[in-house]
């Protein structure tokens, strides 16, 4: 009785629908072991300064006389500063700032960023010759220079920071999505498009960008890393979060005046920052390697 | 058949093209700059419903033509005509609506669809811009496109790199129908594809051309695939049209020895059979 019938229905099981083809990069980045590091790391930093109100284990701004410059122990994971205040707390509570700035101005830099260069390479001739000089003098300043002006300029505030470091992103981001775009944009299915009556917006919005997608996301990480950095020097300078919260940034400085008698001070937000910025570029470089043909087989 | 390039009909063209000259500036800057001339003083005709060639090697300056009467690149001079209006002229208006009469389907399958969209997307899109109907009508709409095209409607969920150039070839063609225009430019529209699948594409052009009553402007190198679908037909060289005609006028008496050399260059000399589709890749 057991002969084998293939189900009636065998060509639809098998057959790949578009969706998961659509995934089907995402998976690949995560069988290369570098991508699925970083991610991994990523996404448990995320998850740390996500949950900070139940990992954080001390009131990040509490001050314990007795227990200033304490090295790492089992109370106190990372070691407390000179105000006797948890080293660990004020990493996890502090990341929560400087994550939290990073994506917001991450955010920021890739929406107008894309507007920006999708707008010169679509419109093209004096639009984008406008746009683009526009965006080489602002990029012939250098990023930290214009950040602590505005910032000396605006205040230092959560949302201040996010904005000016969203902003300075804006160019580089212009940059290369206009690239990206003029590459697709003489493509036969976009003169395809136009033929049948597409406007540019459509034509960017629809069949463009869904294409330029790998550098969007190669250039988001980017700019998280470039601005994760910037942050924290700002920080540094004393230009950044002001007292008594404070980021990595912040730490690092008040660590470094300490840098001989209390190691762990500098050691472990220098850590945190150095973790970060390592998986957002490598994360970059692998979405590179698995989006870009080209890359894949060097 | 009637004559050559002029149509005795009472009835309009569906294109006039008049002296039509394309000129690129190479190289930038000053007046001296070098020119190529792309189209040189070309003049043609296309009726309503019929089939019209344009042969040429590449860079003969075909599919300049094409792109100037898809009104993607504006000529140089002289004039392009579509159902009797200018379509360098035209208001926002008879822009729209050139742009849902008239429709192209390229040389290569794959790159003329859009890798990140599925197939019904792809087909969907032209009623999307002209706002034809709701969601509903809309998939009912590319449903019958695929069967028309002789693909099922399964693959309308599929992406493009999950079908042969053959089956993305004929996504092109639904696509290029979907507005039901009144000329289609096939741009080396089988050129690209195999022996096999070529002659399956022409018996589909040319059933849906029965169907529909839709014109098309064959762009080709090929003489043996002109053949076999256009009964009229011009020949380029260096953007002119050096030898127009019907069919047999152009193959059986080929007056311009540009059109010996294409013709001699094509099928083994067959006085029984002279051009034999078949024939083409093997005598290659």
């Amino acid at each position: 009785m057991s002969v084998a019938v293939p189900p009636a229905n065998a060509d639809v099981a098998v057959e790949p629908p578009a969706e998961r083809e659509r995934f089907q990069s995402l998976r690949r980045l995560l069988r290369q072991p570098a991508a699925a590091v970083a991610l991994t790391v990523l996404a448990l930093l995320v998850l740390l300064v996500v949950l900070a109100p139940l990992v954080g284990r001390y009131d990040p701004t509490e001050v314990a006389p007795r227990d200033q410059l304490q090295g790492p122990s089992a109370m106190h994971w990372f070691g407390t500063d000179e105000l006797g205040r948890d080293l660990y707390s004020r990493i996890v509570w502090g990341g929560r700032l400087a994550l939290g700035i990073a994506v917001a101005a991450t955010a920021i830099a890739m929406l107008l960023g894309t507007l920006w260069g999708g707008i010169a390479a679509m419109r093209g001739g004096l639009v984008d010759e406008i746009l683009m000089r526009i965006v080489d003098g602002i990029m012939s300043i250098p990023i930290i220079l214009t950040a602590l002006i505005l910032v000396a300029a605006f205040g230092a505030s959560v949302t201040s920071l996010a904005l000016i470091l969203g902003l300075l992103h804006v160019p580089v981001t212009a940059r290369m999505v206009r690239s990206a775009i003029l590459v697709e944009r003489h493509t036969e299915y976009c003169v395809a498009a136009t033929a049948a009556g597409a406007s540019w917006w459509r034509l960017l919005r629809r069949e463009i960008l869904p294409n330029t997608t790998p550098t969007l996301l190669v250039q988001a990480s980017l700019n998280a890393a470039s601005i994760i950095l910037t942050e924290a020097a700002l920080s540094f300078v004393g230009l950044g979060i002001q007292p008594p919260d404070a980021t990595w940034g912040t730490l690092l400085q008040q660590g470094y005046a300490k840098i001989y008698t209390a190691y762990w001070f500098v050691i472990f937000p220098g850590l945190f920052i150095f973790i970060t910025i390592w998986a957002l570029n490598v994360l970059a470089d692998q979405l590179q390697v698995v989006l870009d043909p080209r890359e894949a087989h060097r | 058949m009637s004559a050559p390039t002029t149509p005795s009909g009472g009835e309009a063209p569906l294109v006039t093209i008049r002296d039509l000259v394309k000129r690129y500036r190479q190289g930038r800057g000053g007046s001296r700059a070098h020119e190529v001339v792309a189209v040189d003083g070309v003049s043609l005709e296309i009726r309503a419903g019929e089939t019209f060639a344009l042969v040429g090697e590449s860079g003969s300056g075909k599919s300049t033509v094409a792109k100037m009467l898809l009104r993607l690149e504006p000529p140089t001079s002289g004039t392009i005509e579509f159902e009797g209006r200018d379509v360098w002229a035209l208001d926002r208006a008879g822009l729209k609506t050139l742009r849902r009469r008239l429709a192209i389907v390229f040389q290569n399958p794959v790159a003329s669809l859009n890798r990140r969209r599925t197939v019904e997307e792809i087909i969907a899109a032209p009623l999307e811009i002209h706002r034809m109907g709701d969601r509903g009508a809309r998939r009912r709409r590319v449903h019958e496109l695929l069967e028309l095209v002789g693909l099922d409607t399964v693959h309308a969920r599929r992406l493009p790199s999950a079908l042969s150039g053959g089956q993305c070839q004929r996504v092109g063609i639904a696509r290029a129908l979907a507005l039901e225009p009144r000329l289609v430019i096939l741009d080396e529209a089988v050129s690209a594809v195999d022996v096999s699948i070529r002659a399956q594409i022409l018996n589909l052009l040319r059933d849906l051309q029965e169907l529909t009553g839709v014109a098309y402007l064959f762009i080709s190198h090929d003489l043996a695939v002109v053949h076999s679908i256009a009964p009229r037909l011009a020949v380029m060289q260096h953007g002119r049209i050096v030898e127009a005609g019907t069919r047999t006028e152009v193959f059986g008496r080929p007056q311009h020895e540009y059109t010996r050399a294409l013709l001699a260059a094509v099928p083994e000399p067959d006085p029984a059979n002279p051009f034999p589709l078949r024939r083409t890749k093997e005598s290659a």
